[in-house]
């Protein structure tokens, strides 16, 4: 919170709705972040689907609440319900996929949700019809926030309590199923595969409870962005939104919470920090990648483990 | 060729120990090389079986199938352990459901030649994951105080464990950063 205020300072508007932003925005990634950790720090297992259930999660928000006029928080259960569903039934197809086969199957998906949403889409049809679910590449424009109280979290503080309220409980639930005896599973699915199937233990139904936690996590994340932004288009489900996803909990530090929160605070961080620098507009975003790159790099040699991974201290 | 010598405590056994894991008429080929042939014997209760064989005879292969991890061209594997169950193979065979983990249902527990350890977990969680059965492994269980109570169980028991291996001091410590010789104590008790 204290550089965020500094930073808004800096930028010479020292405002709350800045800060407030900031939260925001920190809160959708975060939730992103603690649930795709579950997956790629605690059991091992890389993903790059990730992008695919935030916009499912996004679009389930977007197209009922814009097409059908249906409320705000019955839609982020319809993200979420597709993309636990999705999740669950490719992590009980590709259970038998390991390591770099896996990673290409969850690639396939990843390809798959983003083309069926830019591809399911006709000019000349309604929203939502039967020819036309998504808009294509036109994207979806006024999307209603959430109603509380019979008005719409129009003001940034009331969507910020809004987000608030969706995201602490979930990030709560990972923390607690993290320290309880199904994480200890985990790792040693992670750690030796075999070795705990020789216990008599079946690792298939722990990586299907973790597919399902963390795609309802990307689904929420999604879901909420949509509300927030008012917008959404193929684009938030490319690839390179998956590969920085990734990246995000591997430069903060796979395996633990801190690590994943720290991920996220880089990822709404440094596109912040690099805003006062004033590039030109065409520039902000390639520099971006580029320090995210190096930044991955340096970690990489210096940090294995992440800005604040787990530490091996004994 | 492959041995199975028994060396069961001979003094007094007036009438014949139970058995506990049986094999029936094993086969085992890698394309088209026959390592197994037809192997059967009945493990007792309380016996030490020394398996012996020259590199290549199939020791490996026939405890890859006593634990699951392998199933044979045909012949049957028999667990008597708790629920008896029976798996057969081969044509007419009934091997649903075969797998290390209804092995280690039948009573089969295995260790490697190398020590295989969960090395970012602590020698503590190394032995409370062995546990069978645990309702705290499901991701919803940490809302039933149960859970809890029955981890306290654990971790005294795995603490009870780590302490016969003298080890006791060493509960906390990641098992990738123990010494060799611990190591070593942990994985082959």
């Amino acid at each position: 919170m204290v550089w965020r205020a500094v930073l808004s300072a800096l930028n010479g508007r020292c405002d709350v709705e800045y800060a407030l932003h900031l939260l925001i925005i920190f809160e959708i990634w975060a939730l992103l972040a603690v649930g795709l950790d579950l997956m790629a720090g605690r059991l091992g297992v890389v993903t790059l689907a990730h992008a695919g259930y935030f916009a499912i999660g996004a679009y389930g928000y977007a197209i009922p609440t814009v097409a059908l006029g249906w409320s705000g928080v019955a839609c982020i259960m319809v993200g979420v319900g597709t993309a636990t569903l999705l999740a669950a039934a490719v992590a009980v197809a590709a259970d038998r996929l390991k390591r770099d086969f896996l990673v290409l199957a969850t690639l396939a998906l990843q390809v798959t949700i983003y083309f069926v949403i830019i591809l399911w889409a006709r000019a000349d049809a309604p929203l939502a019809s039967w020819t036309n679910l998504t808009n294509g590449s036109q994207g979806i424009a006024h999307i209603p926030r959430p109603e509380a109280f019979g008005a719409p979290l129009e003001m940034e503080a009331a969507f910020a309590l809004f987000s608030t309220l969706v995201v602490m409980p979930f990030i709560l639930l990972v923390w607690a199923i993290d320290r309880s005896p199904w994480a200890r599973r985990a790792t040693a699915i992670r750690d030796d595969e075999l070795a705990l199937r020789a216990l008599g233990k079946d690792p298939r139904q722990t990586r299907i409870e973790a597919a399902v936690v963390s795609a309802a996590a990307a689904a929420i994340a999604g879901a909420l962005f949509a509300a927030y932004a008012g917008y959404v288009d193929p684009s938030i489900g490319a690839l390179e939104q998956s590969v920085l996803m990734l990246a995000m909990v591997v430069i903060g530090g796979l395996g633990s919470m801190r690590g994943a929160l720290t991920g996220a605070a880089v990822v709404v961080g440094l596109p912040e920090i690099l805003r006062f620098l004033r590039l030109p507009e065409g520039q902000a975003a390639p520099v971006r990648m580029m320090l995210f790159g190096a930044l991955l790099v340096l970690l990489i040699h210096l940090r294995p483990a992440g800005l604040a991974g787990r530490y091996r201290l004994s | 060729m492959l041995q199975v010598t028994t060396a069961a405590d001979q003094k007094a056994d007036s009438q014949p120990r139970p058995v506990v894991l049986r094999a029936q008429g094993l086969c085992k080929a890698f394309e088209g090389n026959v390592v197994l042939d037809e192997v059967a014997f009945d493990l007792r209760r309380g016996e030490v079986v020394l398996l012996e064989g020259e590199n290549g005879s199939g020791k490996t292969t026939l405890l890859n199938i006593l634990s699951g991890f392998l199933a044979p061209d045909a012949g049957a594997v028999e667990y008597l352990v708790g629920n008896a169950q029976r798996f057969s193979f081969g044509r007419k065979g009934q091997s649903a459901g075969f797998s290390p983990m209804s092995a280690a249902r039948g009573g089969v527990g295995r260790a490697w030649q190398e020590v295989r350890l969960f090395g970012s977990l602590t020698l503590r969680e190394n032995v409370a994951v062995a546990v069978q059965n645990q309702l705290g492994e499901r991701p919803w269980s940490f809302v039933d105080p149960r859970t809890w109570m029955r981890e306290r169980t654990i971790r005294r028991a795995a603490d009870g464990w780590l302490e016969r291996l003298g080890l006791a001091g060493r509960a906390l410590s990641l098992a990738n950063a123990v010494s060799l010789g611990q190591s070593l104590r942990m994985g082959r008790p």
